[in-house]
């Protein structure tokens, strides 16, 4: 090891010096593969920890969270709970939670653009029963009980100090909160969120309209020798008396429901990674291998000195692992710096689609450095493995002949059937199902196998097609040299050759496969807007900025804007979330007469007609009926205020707008089941020749704790989310063809630094500098062409493989296949003009060199 | 009169207007059990249990258990605060623990108004329906779980003269007053791993009234003795704020018939014999002490120097602790419960209402 440091330390330190730029294009390459890969964990997490740090920073981490199965807890389930717990030392934190948003401002028209603040109300007095545990500055005084305690963040950033007031809506009411205090820290707690507002309990009950009921309860056991394992047998008490009434949940199991709240959006986000770091591999690779080109002659004079091969191969590997650790801290820096943008994207989204977080910014930890840099490293090592055996095990005379390796035709025909068969077991891998974990989450792990061995499948076949082709494309005879000799290369191809080919082959095909998926999801969510979204004129709480938040409309506005002069007809939606096993799921009370009139459902399994005057009939989305396994003809236990009562699916309708899951009911049973007479959204229908935009502000001025939006308004801002969704996976598309172009340049100056001594031939038959550069850029054509091909046919598929199995498995939607040629024609072209721009350049700069 | 740690929490409440609740007056018709349970009329309450157990190992325990009620008007509503406060002393280790809980009326805390039903989270004290046997249970942290029977041996007393027992020199400083003085206390103790079957004898106040202090007092001494001869003493001091001793302090003694023995201040003397400083208050309490009237002798002298309670909830401690009583001849004549409360920081800014700091 001591004679591999001295090597690095001599040749391969001296080499970085001596070409600088090529070593810091490659520590580039690595940093962004790393950076890519660091910058999505990093925005996923800061966005996705918003769902679970509201009450963090309050009380230590529960180690229990009661959650009522028809949505919220009664006084008399708190009882109930106490009573189960007997004599044992348990605290039980009741909470009510919401989100709120400032007042309107009327041009502040577009969804998610406010801010989303979360209103948690905590009994105060309770809370002191938790010293230690909680703030001793929550102070139960009468001025803070009537107030709303803020972040010292919060503070700040809203320009706002104790004693000033907030304005918020809640529900279709615009409330003025006092601010009362400062959230107070606790050393050992977490900061709570700079979103947090916190608020007495009975004040918050009464502010948010839940008198006598609260939305979960913190369960946090005391901890001593005379209860040793209080915190099982705790949780076990409350699960026996929970029955239908609650669930109990720990830490993991709500990480979970957050999680597959978003998984839609984080699955789009670690696919993309991933492929990135794997097309990054490729490149890594080729960088390392002309790297062992270029030093051919200087280790063939070291072996020639004795050098073992063992230490050869070692002083490549530590190099890598050099390389791999600078390219890793770059890579880090580029990560965070990126996941400081990327958290605003992801956060927006996931605000606007899940009502969940402001995030503002993504920290790092520890562990996630260590990943980063591991990953690099290791990528690294692996990509220099075949590079330092080639330079350990081929003879010194080799080395310093400048001669190729030798071909070696076995291997290569091995290496065929290996893309062939990992093609195959793609195929085979799609027909899989999802592993379905016990709390009814999905993971599509066949779809994602075969999602990998299609790409690199698709990788190693180009190699041959390029062999292939080269030998049937027209010109073998031509009289033009510069054509012959590039044909001729590309018709036995070399290891280098197969690698670009693959690289760019692997690139394309995932960009083609994301460009068909989000291509596919925004038809298919087009025509889903314009068959659901009919009415004139919808309306909601303006405190409701995510289609998660549960604000509502009162029976009174709903029948004051009914009876609005320019409305003919009117629909209400209600709307709860209740607990089902394996997670949280909606139940929707609406109008079957008024949907079925205006045909607003898109129907995956149509009902039989007049289906809600069957007793207990219901719809379910498709969201539903793939996370729950449930199909036409199943029956559904809903729980409800009064108890369980079983429904028999009637239909299942196609939802882009909910990946949780919703059974839908009538109105009248809505309402009989769980008492809620307040509407969730309202459609309105106005009479012919009325303007929608006029009576849209007509109504918003008398109602300024609503949000009124006109079709049109309502359609561009639903298109504009889902886009927004997938906003990230452009810039990653693009992240994947630089990559891959600039692959493909370094596999071109590897294959010509190789053919040094056949160059100087060339020119010494009277080749020019100019002709030989041209033959090294129709090389690039046709390995540009090949990839390009390959991988525009292999993302045809990967896009079918990740519409129809992936996405419907993971989050249960039939998106309609839609093929963006336009888009895939461009991307064509754009990557085989790249690509031969890029070989002309490198090609005329080594050719003079 | 001892237990007014309840006042400590008026800085909860806004302020000290009393006029709105019920005073205690002369001539009240007590029925029972109804009087054993809450009078939400009254501004304050609480059912105080201390007592000492025997385990059939040797071991000897003194505990407290004390459930208070506390209302305050807001705006034309009432609420209702419960403070509790629980500790245990292991005599033998010396080791003493205890904990305070403190919840608004509700799911979570309450007293019954038609009988003796109190809770506060898990701990709870509550009579039967057919007797005056009495269920107490409570924990003190994760430390210790206490439950146990507590029978009368003796029907409960009623202190004071008509029905109030009088505080001061004020015409409201008064209270209604009911003691068990004489329990039976039969259950088990687990404290850490262990689990001990005890048995002894506990005491029990209840106590409403809406102004108890007068101006100038500044602190109190209380005790509860049970002697071995059947009779038990009950006697506080109210100190003010020149030294001496209120007017309105009092000692009864209960004979084993139930009789009571009222001592006006003149007739009982109240002496310290020594001091314990806290190392974490600093506060200097007066712990063993000889109270002695008409010739009869009581040295009281405490199981363990550190029973204070930390008063972390309400920022009020005191010391309230388990000992023994002596006659003149150092021989034990029976056990008792001792209070010392306004020794720590200015019990008079939690009177007047003011936060504490």
């Amino acid at each position: 090891m001591n004679e591999a440091l001295l090597i690095l330390r001599r040749c391969a330190l001296r080499h970085w010096r001596l070409a600088f730029k090529q070593q810091a294009v490659l520590v580039l390459i690595l940093a962004l593969g790393t950076g890519v890969y660091l910058a999505m964990r990093l925005a996923n997490r800061a966005a996705l920890a918003g769902f679970d740090r509201f009450t963090e920073g309050i009380t230590r981490q529960a180690d229990w969270t009661v959650q009522g199965k028809a949505g919220s807890l009664a006084i008399d389930d708190l009882r109930a709970m106490r009573q189960a717990l007997g004599a044992r030392p348990v605290h039980l934190v009741p909470l009510v939670e919401s989100t709120v948003s400032p007042a309107i401002d009327e041009s502040t028209r577009t969804i998610g653009s406010r801010p989303t603040w979360r209103l948690v109300g905590m009994d105060f007095i309770g809370l002191l029963n938790l010293r230690n545990e909680a703030p001793a500055g929550i102070d139960p005084r009468p001025a803070t009980l009537h107030g709303v305690l803020v972040t010292e963040g919060f503070a700040a950033q809203e320009k706002v100090k104790v004693g000033d007031r907030l304005r918020v809506v809640v529900n279709e009411r615009v409330e003025s909160l006092t601010v009362a205090g400062l959230l107070p820290r606790m050393p050992d707690l977490p900061a709570p969120p700079d979103h947090l507002l916190v608020m007495d309990l009975p004040d918050a009950q009464r502010l948010l309209g839940k008198a006598d009921r609260v939305d979960k309860v913190e369960v946090l056991v005391q901890r001593g020798p005379a209860f040793p394992d209080l915190r099982d047998e705790a949780g076990d008490l409350l699960r026996k008396a929970g029955g239908d009434r609650w669930l109990v949940l720990d830490r993991e199991n709500k990480r979970a429901l957050a999680g597959t709240m978003t998984e839609a959006f984080r699955l789009n986000l670690t696919i993309l990674s991933l492929l990135a770091l794997f097309v990054g591999g490729y490149l890594i690779f080729q960088a390392l291998d002309g790297v062992v080109l270029r030093r051919r002659a200087e280790i063939g004079i070291l072996k020639s000195m004795g050098l073992r091969d063992r230490t050869v191969q070692q002083a490549f590997l530590v190099e890598a692992a050099l390389l791999g650790l600078v390219g890793g801290v770059l890579g880090v820096g580029l990560g965070w710096a990126g996941a400081q943008g990327a958290v605003v994207a992801v956060t927006q989204t996931m605000t606007a689609l899940y009502g969940a977080t402001n995030a503002s910014h993504a920290s790092l930890q520890a562990g996630e450095v260590a990943l980063s840099l591991g990953i690099a490293i290791i990528t690294s090592i692996i990509a220099a493995w075949w590079p330092a055996r080639v330079a350990a095990q081929t003879p010194p005379a080799q080395m310093m002949g400048r001669h190729a390796a030798p071909f070696s035709g076995h291997r290569y025909q091995k290496v065929e059937w290996l893309g062939l068969a990992l093609l195959i077991a793609a195929l085979g891998l799609a027909q899989g199902d999802a592993w379905r974990l016990s709390d009814g989450a999905r993971w599509p792990i066949a779809g994602y196998a075969a999602a990998l061995a299609w790409l690199l499948g698709a990788g190693l076949v180009a190699g041959p097609v390029l062999r292939w082709l080269a030998r049937w494309v027209p010109g073998q005879g031509s009289s033009s040299a510069v054509q012959r000799l590039a044909l001729s290369h590309l018709r036995q191809p070399s290891v280098r050759h197969r690698f670009a080919v693959a690289a760019l082959a692997s690139a394309v095909a995932m960009t083609a496969g994301m460009a068909v998926m989000v291509a596919s999801f925004d038809h298919t969510m087009r025509s889903w807007i314009e068959r659901s979204m009919k009415a004139d004129i919808y309306v909601s709480s303006a405190g409701a900025q995510s289609a998660s938040s549960m604000h509502y409309i009162s029976a009174e506005s709903v029948e004051a804007l009914a009876r609005d002069a320019d409305v003919a007809e009117h629909a209400a939606l209600f709307a709860t979330k209740v607990a089902m096993p394996g997670g949280d799921a909606w139940v929707m009370g609406t109008s079957p007469a008024f949907t079925q009139k205006h045909h607003l459902y898109a129907w995956v399994v149509e009902p039989f007609l007049d289906w809600w005057q069957a007793e207990s009939a219901a719809l379910v989305n498709e969201s539903f009926s793939e996370r729950f396994a449930l199909r036409a003809g199943d029956s559904i236990d809903v729980p409800t205020l009064s108890g369980h009562h079983r429904v028999r699916i009637a239909g299942i309708y196609a939802d882009y707008g909910n990946e949780r899951g919703s059974i839908t009911i009538t109105q009248e049973r809505f309402r009989a089941w769980f008492g809620i007479s307040d509407a969730w959204r309202l459609a309105l229908m106005l009479k012919p020749g009325a303007d929608a935009e006029t009576v849209r502000a007509r109504m918003q001025q008398a109602h300024p704790g609503l949000s009124i939006f006109t079709q049109s308004h309502l359609r561009s801002e639903a298109l504009r989310i889902f886009r927004q969704t997938f906003s990230v996976t452009y810039a990653l598309e693009i992240v994947g063809v630089v990559v891959a172009v600039a692959g493909l340049g370094l596999a071109l100056a590897s294959l010509l630094l190789e053919r040094r001594e056949e160059l100087h031939t060339l020119r010494s038959l009277g080749m020019t500098s100019r002709e030989m550069a041209q033959t090294g850029a129709l090389e690039g054509l046709g390995i540009a062409s090949v990839g390009t091909a390959v991988g525009l046919l292999a993302g045809l598929w990967l896009g079918w493989l990740l519409i129809y199995r992936i996405n419907k498995q993971c989050f249960g939607w039939t998106l309609a296949f839609h093929l963006p040629s336009g888009q895939l024609l461009a991307l064509g072209v754009a990557v085989v003009s790249v690509g031969v721009l890029v070989a002309a350049m490198v090609s005329r700069r080594i050719v003079r060199e | 009169m001892k237990r007014l740690l309840i006042f400590a929490l008026l800085w909860i409440a806004s302020s000290g207007v009393a006029q709105d609740f019920a005073k205690a007056l002369p001539g009240r018709q007590f029925e029972f059990p109804r009087d054993h349970g809450s009078h939400s009329e009254f501004r304050t309450e609480w059912w105080y249990v201390t007592g000492h157990l025997d385990s059939a190992g040797g071991q000897r325990f003194g505990f407290q258990a004390t459930f208070f009620r506390q209302a305050q008007r807001n705006g034309d509503a009432v609420e209702h605060l419960h403070l509790a406060h629980a500790a245990l002393l292991d005599a033998k280790t010396g080791a003493f623990i205890h904990e305070e809980k403190l919840n608004r009326e509700g799911w979570d805390a309450g007293a019954a108004v038609n009988g003796l039903d109190v809770r506060n989270s898990q701990w709870s004290l509550r009579m039967m329906p057919d007797s005056e046997q009495m269920k107490l249970v409570f924990t003190v942290k994760a430390d210790a779980l206490i439950e146990l029977d507590l029978i009368p041996t003796q029907s409960h007393v009623i202190f004071g003269k008509n029905g109030v027992s009088r505080k001061g020199t004020s015409p409201d400083a008064a209270s209604h007053y009911i003691t068990f003085p004489r329990l039976k206390a039969k259950g088990t103790v687990k404290l850490g791993p262990s689990k001990h079957e005890v048995a002894g004898e506990a005491w029990m106040d209840h106590e409403f009234s809406s102004s108890q202090l007068d101006e100038g007092q500044v602190g109190w001494d209380w005790a509860a003795i049970q002697l071995h001869d059947g009779r038990s003493v009950m006697v506080y001091r109210m100190r003010r704020e020149d030294g001496s001793t209120d007017a309105a302090s009092t000692l009864v003694i209960v004979g084993k018939d139930g009789a009571l023995d009222q001592r006006s201040r003149d007739d009982f003397r109240w002496e310290p014999l020594g001091a314990w400083m806290s190392p974490s208050t600093q506060a200097s309490y007066p712990i063993h002490a000889r109270i002695s009237s008409r010739g009869e002798t009581f040295e009281l002298r405490p199981l363990a120097l550190d029973q204070e309670q930390g008063g972390s909830l309400t920022g009020l401690p005191y010391w309230e602790g388990a000992c023994d009583v002596l006659d003149v001849d150092g021989k034990v004549i029976g056990r008792a419960f001792l209070e010392l409360a306004g020794y720590a920081g200015d019990l008079r800014r939690h009177l007047r209402g003011e936060p504490r700091q």
